[in-house]
């Protein structure tokens, strides 16, 4: 309890003033700060720097690293490849890990991954990805899975859904359930398709539903696809559906007015909308320079848009504008 | 002036694309716009206008207005895009063109012509706009064999030599700056006279006129062998003959330029400078301000050509130009020397110099980004003096009698200054108070 | 400065001192550009043999019979302090601050070369500038990703009326430059400035045109090259909506590209694909080299 009250203290410093401690363990004190914990704190404490139980050290810290060598757990999470780093950069985050218990609470759920077929050596990713999933009870994890055996998902679908997505775990059956509706109903999908989508990015499923609506009326309303064409987009680049939605007009605007793409070009290869917009604009422009943008299938030297954005420049130089690097350096710095 | 109030600007900017997007861009007219021939010469002037000399204006009453007096900046020359120039020339108030053209006509020229030095034009003493020059032709030649070699002009007279080697004079001949016997009392205003001399009729066996310069009343030409035949005005000893006479033959400098392989001659006035193949400066004419002898006892006036010891120590010399008072070089190495007396370039202090003073390569547009330009190119007027550096620009400085230097005003300029001509200058004709620059454009 | 071959970081980090010279793409903001930049120096740092964690000491085997033992100290492995190398421990500055819309040479200076890169702000240096401009259409903030805002016809626009205009501007602003440094052009003081070469005007915020010349016309489209100093891109901008409302037309400009800044040209400069740290070490023995050549800020 005492050292979740000196982490709270300590976040609501002004971190930026202070130059990060990464690594040391030296004790950092405002004079405002030390006051405040002697004010709490029986005067023995202050002196307790090497202390046996960590829950017990109230040296103000910045970070999870100060812990590391005290806690049991933390350590265990360095082994399996967590990212504490990344984790006490999250709101609250740190905190929780802070306070969790290895054998008790982190123990069971991992056992519970394992079971699952989830390979140990992506725990690591995992639990920095999503340290909350050992807030969950066992038996909510086990209704979850059971969920999706009972919407006929295969065993090792269930894996990669849950490998991909930390956070696929989180999210009740009755959620869930709405939100593979919406997709179903609104792309007319079946259930193999379903399927489909959800082992293919199952972050989408997950994904804010207010943002997919708007990609969904972008799609329709601002690019011009039918409901049809908005399935194929959707099963080949489900991704397109989480970006952005200016930046998916903007491409797609670039693509279909400047390349001269027809809507089933861009269907065929929608690579186009999911590459960077400069790249794609640095190609086409060099290709232009060099007279060789040509992308219609039916007529000679015809260049895919799929070969357009894919692989390095080298390869792009190379294969593509037959050209050499130099050359399309040169171009890149007269842009 | 141009300072923006970035708050306003991007309060009222929409930065997202789709609103962008979203604007009809349909109605958005497409016009094809007209693009100038590539590689066409230009013909900029500036300075005194009234005279005609610019070919400017195209409205005789305007031309005479009170505010079209002078062109302060350097304007191009519409005569130049409808006619493909290859040559300019300024003498005192008129300027004269070379041309090529499908009509077969070679010179045109605008200015004054009080003297007929522009040829016939009726009764007009002023030409506003640039008008042929007939040059009277033999039946059997063709436009090629009339095309303008080299030209030049004086005060009142003009010389073109064509290609077939033939040398036209125009212009008054009261001192026999033609090259014909002086008529007594000719009246030259409304003259029909154009002077013929026949390729050949002074110059050796197998030598030919390549350059022609004029001073103010006298006439010089300089062959392929590196001779100086001269005729004129010479009571400064400008033509360098021995004698302070006028003479109206044309006849040989001797001196010590006689065994001399001369390779170009500079004169505005009448004090003459000549360079050789080995970079040795010569000099004749009038040297009263001490330009080509500054010892105690000079004599104010040469009549023979001594070679210039001042000018010694100072490179190969590359390009020389003379002025009213004053001299100019430049040595291979692209560093301007100047002496005399005037406006030299060294500011307003310095008005006089008896050695060859160097004018520091930064003000010739040497600085720290382009740190290879150097001059390639002098000249001078009489009162004012210019140079052309590698990147095609062109400096003046001098006393700037009718915005002759075409800075915008009309005060001197004590130091070269850098006229805002956008072209690459190639050629200039430095008049008494006007400047015609050849140009190329920068595309 | 000797050739070493290293894998090790720290050594790395150490000679990590220069100025380098980055191709800023347009519509990418300068921090932008150079937190990428700096993101993926850190990446290739990491990459290199990096700092083992430290060793500490651990008792063990009891209080009768105590054993001291050599172990890694967790609290500084990777995973729980973070990477070796950050953004935010290599130092960097700015040596000229592009406008968002503008492409072209970008100068760092890293780690201790930050005060050399501070005197090369000081020394002021020329830029030059490709500005491109469309002619026919005029836009909200004069660039080219704003809403039209009226259009015009242009065929009357030959090169020129575009010449003399321009050259008038220059010789305006070259005039200009003997009035902001405050001395007399007729006076000798003035001669003595204009021998020295450029004159830098001494206030830092009105902008000054050196040389404006017009090398492309193709109506629509024209570029014009601009030396300027204490420009910033909507003063360039601007310029371009300046010179064709006097052609009695609009225009925006479609693309601002800084070629050159003092000694610095674009030829050489890091494209994003080579963003790296082997491209920050060839950048900075070339900048290191060019600066050798022009002038000893790099004392």
């Amino acid at each position: 309890m005492l050292s979740r009250k000196v982490f709270c203290l300590i976040r609501n410093l002004h971190i930026s003033s202070v130059k990060s401690l990464r690594g040391s363990l030296r004790p950092v004190s405002s004079p405002t700060e030390s006051e405040d914990v002697q004010e709490k704190l029986p005067t023995k404490v202050e002196n307790t720097l090497p202390s046996e139980n960590p829950l017990k050290s109230y040296v103000p810290t910045f970070n999870l690293a100060a812990y590391v060598n005290k806690s049991e757990c933390l350590q265990e999470f360095i082994k399996m490849g967590v990212n504490l780093h990344n984790i006490e950069r999250r709101k609250g985050l740190g905190e929780f890990v802070l306070n969790l218990n290895f054998n008790d609470t982190v123990k069971p759920r991992l056992l519970f991954l394992a079971d699952l077929g989830v390979s140990p050596e992506l725990f690591g990713r995992f639990i920095t990805k999503n340290p909350l999933i050992f807030k969950e009870s066992i038996a909510d994890l086990t209704i979850r899975v059971n969920y999706l055996e009972s919407k006929k998902f295969t065993p090792q679908q269930i894996i990669t859904i849950v490998e991909r997505n930390p956070f696929w775990l989180m999210f009740s059956t009755k959620r869930i359930d709405n939100r593979l509706g919406f997709f179903q109903k609104n792309f007319e999908l079946n259930g193999d398709d379903v399927r489909f989508l959800t082992t293919k990015q199952p972050n989408l499923i997950t994904y804010k539903i207010e943002h997919v609506q708007k990609a969904l009326f972008t799609v329709k309303e601002e690019m011009g696809f039918n409901v049809e064409e908005m399935k194929c987009l959707l099963l080949a680049k489900p991704k397109l559906f989480m970006m952005d939605h200016s930046l998916l007009v903007e491409r797609f605007s670039y693509a279909h007015d400047e390349m001269k793409l027809s809507h089933e070009m861009i269907l065929n290869f929608p690579h186009i909308l999911t590459s960077r917009q400069f790249r794609v604009e640095q190609r086409h422009k060099f290709l232009k320079f060099l007279e060789k943008a040509q992308y219609d299938p039916k007529k000679d030297l015809y260049v895919s848009p799929k070969a357009l954005v894919e692989g390095t420049d080298l390869d792009f130089v190379l294969n593509v504008a037959k050209s050499d690097l130099v050359t399309f350096d040169a171009f890149l710095r007269t842009l | 002036m141009m300072k923006l109030n970035r708050q306003f600007v991007r309060s009222i900017t929409s930065k997202s694309k789709r609103i962008i997007l979203s604007q009809d861009k349909d109605k958005v007219p497409q016009y094809e716009g007209k693009a100038s021939p590539l590689n066409k010469k230009r013909v900029y002037g500036w300075g005194f206008q009234e005279t005609g000399a610019l070919g400017i204006q195209t409205n005789v009453k305007k031309a005479q207005e009170r505010y079209t007096q002078t062109v302060n900046f350097p304007t191009r020359l519409k005569f130049s895009e409808n006619c493909e120039v290859e040559d300019v020339c300024a003498g005192y108030g008129f300027s004269l063109f070379s041309v090529t053209r499908s009509d077969g006509e070679t010179l045109f020229a605008t200015g004054i012509n009080t003297d007929s030095q522009l040829g016939y034009h009726g009764t007009l003493d002023v030409i506003i706009y640039p008008t042929v020059v007939q040059l009277p032709r033999k039946p059997e030649e063709t436009p090629e064999d009339l095309k303008v070699r080299c030209m030049g002009a004086g005060r009142a007279h003009a010389v073109v030599v064509t290609k077939n080697g033939t040398i036209f004079t125009l212009g008054n001949n009261s001192y026999g700056q033609c090259g014909r016997t002086v008529i007594k009392d000719e009246v030259y205003k409304g003259s029909h006279i154009v002077h013929r001399i026949e390729k050949g009729t002074f110059t050796e066996e197998g030598d030919d006129v390549v350059a022609v310069e004029c001073g103010q009343d006298h006439t010089m030409f300089l062959t392929e062998k590196g001779k100086v035949y001269s005729c004129g005005w010479g009571a400064d000893g400008q033509t360098g003959r021995g004698h302070y006479l006028n003479s109206s033959e044309i006849m040989e400098v001797k001196g010590d330029i006689k065994d001399e392989k001369i390779v170009k001659l500079a004169c505005s006035s009448d004090c003459v400078l000549a360079l050789n193949d080995n970079g040795e400066v010569f000099g004749w004419g009038n040297s009263e301000y001490g330009q080509l002898d500054d010892t105690e006892h000079a004599p104010p006036q040469l009549n023979t050509p001594k070679t210039l010891e001042v000018t010694r120590g100072r490179g190969k010399i590359k390009d020389i130009a003379s002025g009213g008072s004053f001299c100019m070089i430049l040595n291979e190495e692209g560093l301007v020397y100047t002496w005399g007396y005037g406006i030299l370039g060294f500011g307003p202090f310095v008005q006089q110099t008896a050695k060859p003073e160097q004018l520091l390569p930064p003000l010739f547009g040497r600085n720290d980004f382009s740190n290879k330009t150097e001059v390639v190119s002098i000249g001078c007027g009489v009162f004012h003096m210019g140079a052309i550096n590698s990147d095609g620009d062109l400096f003046m400085w001098g006393k700037n009698r009718f915005s002759c230097l075409g800075l915008g005003h009309k005060k001197d300029q004590f130091f070269p200054f850098k006229t805002a001509v956008n072209a690459k200058v190639e050629k200039v004709g430095f008049g008494v108070d006007h400047t015609i620059a050849l140009c190329k454009s920068f595309i | 400065m000797n050739q070493i071959l290293t894998y090790n970081a720290p050594t790395v980090f150490k000679r990590l001192n220069g100025i380098v010279k980055l191709l800023k793409p347009a519509l990418k903001r300068v921090s932008h550009v150079k937190n990428a930049f700096l993101f993926n120096v850190c990446k290739d740092l990491n990459a290199l043999n990096v700092r083992p964690p430290r060793q500490i000491l651990l008792e063990s085997g009891g209080a009768q019979n105590v054993v001291l033992r050599k172990v890694n100290d967790l609290s500084d492995h990777i995973l729980a302090v973070g990477p070796r190398y950050q953004i935010k421990d290599i130092k960097c500055s700015v040596v000229n601050h592009l406008g968002e819309h503008t492409s072209g040479v970008l100068i760092l200076g890293l780690n201790r070369c930050t005060k050399n890169a501070n005197k090369l702000r000081k020394q002021r240096f020329i830029r030059t500038f490709h500005v491109k401009g469309l002619l026919g259409t005029s836009t909200e903030n004069f660039f080219w990703d704003s809403r039209i805002t009226c259009k015009s016809r242009f065929s009357h626009v030959t090169e020129d009326r575009f010449d003399s205009i321009v050259s008038s501007l220059q010789a305006s602003h070259q005039r200009s430059m003997y009035d902001l440094c405050g001395v007399d052009i007729r006076s000798h003081a003035g001669y003595e400035l204009a021998s020295k070469g450029i004159i830098r005007p001494e206030i830092n915020d009105q902008p000054l045109i050196y040389g404006i010349k017009i090398i492309e016309f193709k109506p629509p489209n024209f570029t014009l090259e601009i030396h300027v100093i204490n420009e910033n891109e909507e003063f360039l901008a601007m310029l371009v909506h300046d010179i064709a409302i006097e052609l009695k037309s609009v225009a925006h400009c479609n693309g601002i590209s800084c070629i050159r800044y003092g000694p610095f040209h674009i030829d050489n400069s890091l494209i994003n694909r080579h963003w790296s740290l082997s491209g920050a070490v060839h950048s900075m023995n070339h900048c290191k080299n060019v600066l050798d050549i022009n002038m000893n800020v790099n004392d």
